[in-house]
């Protein structure tokens, strides 16, 4: 979808669910960077940025299309009130200083962060040990996150074969010394 | 329930229905082991997208399908005008002429419309949509309510997916894209197309989904019952307590508080002879209004 951002907001202003996703998918870093500080798992963090989307959803009235360079802002504000409010009502404290706290990630994209050289050794060692398909399938889902359908017609293989190469691939991977330790699975979750 | 192991990276795919996705995060929310477990697969597929610490573009595009269904589903149980909007548009590259020819009249005719048009209606007698007196033609889009009075009968052809037999009494609504059907009371007997995805139908007692099949549902208040005509349906009571599949020549009953009964033996030709029963008295019903209409005609010459 390319609508522009005041057509899209407009969209959800209105309340279409297609607009909405779509602003989800653009807008998901503003999100992700303040529940990124509050929650530490991976499902908790998951849970509270659909709580705060919902949020968003029933004030989608106060979104003013017009002013689409201002919905970072007017996001964030929001999704950091009720990230709070979700915390207290957890009963966690809100330890941080959040209030005052600058937001991490402003704006549609989510820039990468935190690149770990030795995940990312672990990571192309690995992948220099598959075969020339094997290597293709691999950029294309893990790395492009394409689709079934779309790999198949590229690779020209089945959807099921593509089903069966990453079920075999995510195994390797799991059982990957070397991927292991540097993910530090086992140790608590960072 | 037991620990999701297998689940678990389906979960994470979004490739369960909304009713297993629902109980593996319940499960997920109780369990700490199955919580490290998921986090361990999250950093893995993000490790091997490049970025441990970055999502990857199908954790955010689950995210957003994830939301986007809470929000249709929400929007539906409103009792208002269901705003239902798209879950996606509604695509013009359609399998069929028939199809094409459907979708670009009632675009031509109605293409302004703030919600997609997600069938149109091929038979009516007695109909209402959003509560204004419907006929042959008339458009459906996404959200509106379409009615059946008591001696009403209607067909919809909706776009890209078949079509819905909508029995005397009925209340329903429909998604956008034609992928969802919310039931609010009465029988509707559907004939899905196979390949075009999902398709369920919702019930205050619970879910119906099929890939391709011809079943009936009938909306019972306090029971629900599924009836297979051809290829399966899955069954899920609305508290998630069973699941059943049901194939061709059975039915499934949900009752008060309960999950959905294993399948029992059905036979269509019940269905059948129900429509064909009510088609004919509509049918009946017409013809004497018609020979009514001309005598009185006759009369006055």
């Amino acid at each position: 979808m390319t609508d522009e951002p005041q057509a899209l907001l407009a969209r959800l202003r209105e309340g279409d669910a297609v607009a909405f996703e779509e602003v989800i998918r653009r807008y998901d870093g503003v999100v992700r960077g303040i529940v990124s500080r509050m929650w530490s798992g991976a499902f908790d963090r998951e849970e509270a940025m659909q709580e705060i989307w919902l949020h968003v959803w029933t004030r989608r009235g106060g979104i003013d299309p017009a002013r689409a360079d201002a919905f970072g802002g007017w996001l964030a504000t929001l999704a950091r009130r009720r990230a709070i409010d979700l915390l207290r009502a957890r009963g966690r404290g809100v330890e941080t200083a959040l209030e005052d706290g600058p937001i991490l990630q402003v704006g549609p994209e989510q820039p990468g962060r935190l690149r770990s050289a030795e995940v990312e050794a672990a990571v192309k060692a690995f992948e220099s040990r598959l075969r020339p398909q094997w290597q293709d399938f691999f950029r294309l889902y893990f790395v492009e996150g394409l689709d079934y359908a779309e790999i198949s017609q590229r690779l020209g293989i089945t959807k099921l074969r593509c089903r069966y190469m990453k079920k075999v691939l995510l195994g390797r991977a799991r059982r990957s010394g070397a991927l292991k330790a540097a993910l530090g699975v086992g140790r608590e979750t960072p | 329930m037991t620990h999701p192991r297998r689940t678990l990276e389906a979960y994470l795919e979004g490739r369960l229905s909304p009713a297993r996705e629902a109980r593996v995060a319940d499960h997920l929310r109780g369990c700490e082991a199955c919580r490290a477990r998921y986090d361990e697969a999250v950093r893995l597929r993000r490790a091997l997208a490049g970025d441990p610490s970055a999502p990857t573009p199908q954790e955010r595009a689950v995210l957003a399908r994830r939301v986007a269904d809470r929000v249709r589903s929400g929007a539906l149980g409103t009792g208002e005008r269901a705003p239902l909007p798209a879950s996606r548009p509604v695509q013009l590259a359609f399998g069929t002429a028939a199809a094409v020819a459907l979708a670009v009249g009632l675009f031509v005719a109605f293409g302004l419309s703030a919600s997609p048009v997600v069938g149109e209606i091929r038979t009516a007698t007695g109909v209402t949509v959003d509560g204004r007196p419907a006929e042959p033609g008339t458009p459906v889009h996404a959200g509106e309510r379409l009615a059946t009075a008591a001696e009403g009968l209607a067909v919809v052809d909706l776009v890209e997916r078949g079509t819905m037999r909508v029995f005397p009494g009925t209340r329903l609504a429909v998604g956008g894209g034609a992928e969802e059907v919310r039931l609010l009371g009465g029988e509707v007997w559907f004939r899905i197309q196979p390949g075009h995805g999902r398709f369920v139908v919702r019930t205050a007692r619970g879910t119906a989904e099929v890939l391709g099949t011809s079943f009936v549902v009938e909306d019972r208040g306090e029971t629900m019952e599924v009836r297979v005509l051809e290829g399966r349906v899955r069954v899920e009571d609305r508290d998630h307590l069973g699941q059943v599949r049901v194939g061709a020549n059975q039915k499934t009953l949900i009752a008060p508080k309960g999950p959905p009964s294993p399948p029992l033996r059905y036979d269509p030709r019940d269905d059948e002879n129900a429509w064909e029963r009510f088609w004919r008295s509509v049918w009946q019903a017409l013809q004497g209004a018609v020979e009514a209409v001309k005598g009185a005609l006759g009369g006055t010459r």
